[in-house]
């Protein structure tokens, strides 16, 4: 079960791991002045993305999802992370990937469905958690400069 | 199949299917082969909607990066056509002014208090009476994504938060693309003020019509401003609920969830002439001149054409 806030379908870009990595190495190869948005093409909504991990949602009225956040990111000591969090899952965002495309010259290979379709993929019967720490960021981040 | 249309046709074949359980169980089977056998009892066409329920369970239909989703456009369209049709007997003028197909923006009065139609009813004067139909999509106040229900229903059906930026990258899409230029100060005039044009902004939308070439093609809507008419507003409900403003209609909010119920008026929708501004390229949009002539030309053809369609009007409501 999936909480999300009742009557809201955030729209996310999430990106693969293989592109995120990869936009580094172009940064790196190819630095450009100014911020650069690393985002997938396309969007896609919270509810479809449950719906393609197979992960049933809990819809919670917003007043009550934010103020459980903002306890425990009151208790885990980040506070102000956790607050932006919520206003995320209830709004979501979309952000213009041109810049990326245009000057530094990197396309990701998946788009925002495809990357949510490999993670879906990864994750058949298993718990849905984090598919990436920093350790296996840097790990790969190493291994691909190589 | 929309899933409405599943919905109508559930307890007739709920009823089909109990019918046939009972004769198999009293013609001696076990009620588990009976409930089987019954099963191929129920109609092609439900079955036929379940798979497509079953699909969208399964995350597995259409949704573009501003999360119109094209399945669930098609499903609530019937609640937009009887609207039109029988509550509004909605009568369009000039649809084929509307491009067929490529970048094109639509720009109209606004009004409607404490809901606007006007977006939806132009749309369905697009779908219902062009002879290539095409869903559009409108700019939306940002306030309205605040509100749970409305802000993914509105997405899904085709609903953009207003900013020049949404609209610039809609057209570059080849959408067609609705606007508002009055806004807020469209729908919250009161009654007494219909049909008189509120100031149309800075322009914008003539700045983002001139930066992707699309031609601006004027609307009038009559009709809206009746649906529910504003005596006064409520500075304290608003400021609860952190609205732009709080409508007092004759029916809301004295009837409850009633008061919700918009009043039959009678409309009309005119689409004009397209204007084209594709000669001037993209750098006129900083020629602030062009842009409040242009802005002014469209709005006094938008408040003349409110004109000639109220008085074609034959009653307000009848």
């Amino acid at each position: 079960m999936v909480p999300t806030q009742l009557g809201f379908d955030p729209r996310l870009q999430l990106i693969h791991t293989d592109d995120a990595t990869a936009a580094l190495l172009a940064a790196i190869r190819n630095p450009v002045r100014g911020v650069v948005n690393v985002a997938p093409s396309g969007a896609i909504s919270l509810s479809r993305t449950l719906r393609l991990a197979r992960r049933p949602s809990l819809p919670v009225p917003h007043p009550l999802f934010e103020s459980a956040l903002t306890r425990l990111g009151d208790r885990l000591g980040t506070g102000a992370l956790y607050g932006d969090a919520v206003r995320f899952l209830r709004f979501g965002r979309g952000v213009d990937n041109s810049r990326l495309i245009e000057e530094v010259g990197f396309e990701p290979a998946s788009d925002a469905e495809a990357t949510v379709r490999a993670f879906a993929a990864s994750l058949r019967g298993r718990k849905l958690g984090p598919s990436l720490h920093p350790g296996t960021l840097v790990d790969r981040f190493a291994g691909a400069s190589r | 199949m929309s899933p409405s249309a599943v919905r109508a046709q559930a307890p007739e074949a709920l009823a089909d299917f109990l019918r046939r359980l009972r004769l198999e169980v009293e013609g001696g089977l076990d009620p588990l082969s009976a409930a089987e056998t019954a099963a191929t009892a129920v109609p092609e066409r439900l079955r036929g909607a379940l798979e497509v329920l079953a699909r969208r369970a399964r995350g597995e239909y259409d949704e573009d990066e501003w999360g119109f989703d094209s399945d669930y456009a098609e499903a609530v369209y019937p609640v937009f056509e009887f609207l039109y049709d029988i509550w509004w007997r909605v009568e369009a003028t000039g649809v084929r002014n509307v491009p067929a197909h490529g970048r094109g923006l639509l720009v109209s009065n606004h009004a409607g208090s404490l809901f606007p139609f006007d977006a939806s009813m132009i749309l369905g004067a697009i779908m219902k009476e062009h002879p290539l139909p095409r869903w559009a999509r409108f700019m939306v106040l940002d306030w309205a994504f605040s509100l749970p229900f409305l802000s993914s229903f509105m997405r899904r059906v085709g609903g953009v938060p207003a900013s020049p930026f949404n609209a610039i990258r809609l057209l570059r899409q080849e959408e067609l693309v609705m606007a508002f230029p009055e806004g807020v100060k469209g729908t919250g005039k009161p009654f007494s003020e219909r049909y008189r044009l509120q100031r149309f902004g800075r322009g914008g939308f003539v700045e983002v019509a001139l930066r992707t070439g699309a031609p601006i093609i004027p609307v009038a809507v009559v009709g809206s401003e009746e649906i529910y008419p504003k005596l006064a507003e409520s500075r304290i409900l608003a400021r609860a609920v952190g609205a732009p403003f709080v409508p007092i209609t004759p029916t809301f909010p004295w009837l409850g969830a009633a008061g919700l119920i918009p009043l039959p008026s009678r409309w009309r929708i005119e689409f004009c002439e397209p204007i084209d501004l594709g000669g001037h390229g993209p750098d006129a949009a900083e020629d602030r001149r062009l842009v409040v002539d242009v802005s002014e030309q469209v709005r006094e053809t938008i408040q003349q054409k409110l004109h000639t369609n109220l008085a074609q009007r034959p009653s307000a409501f009848l």
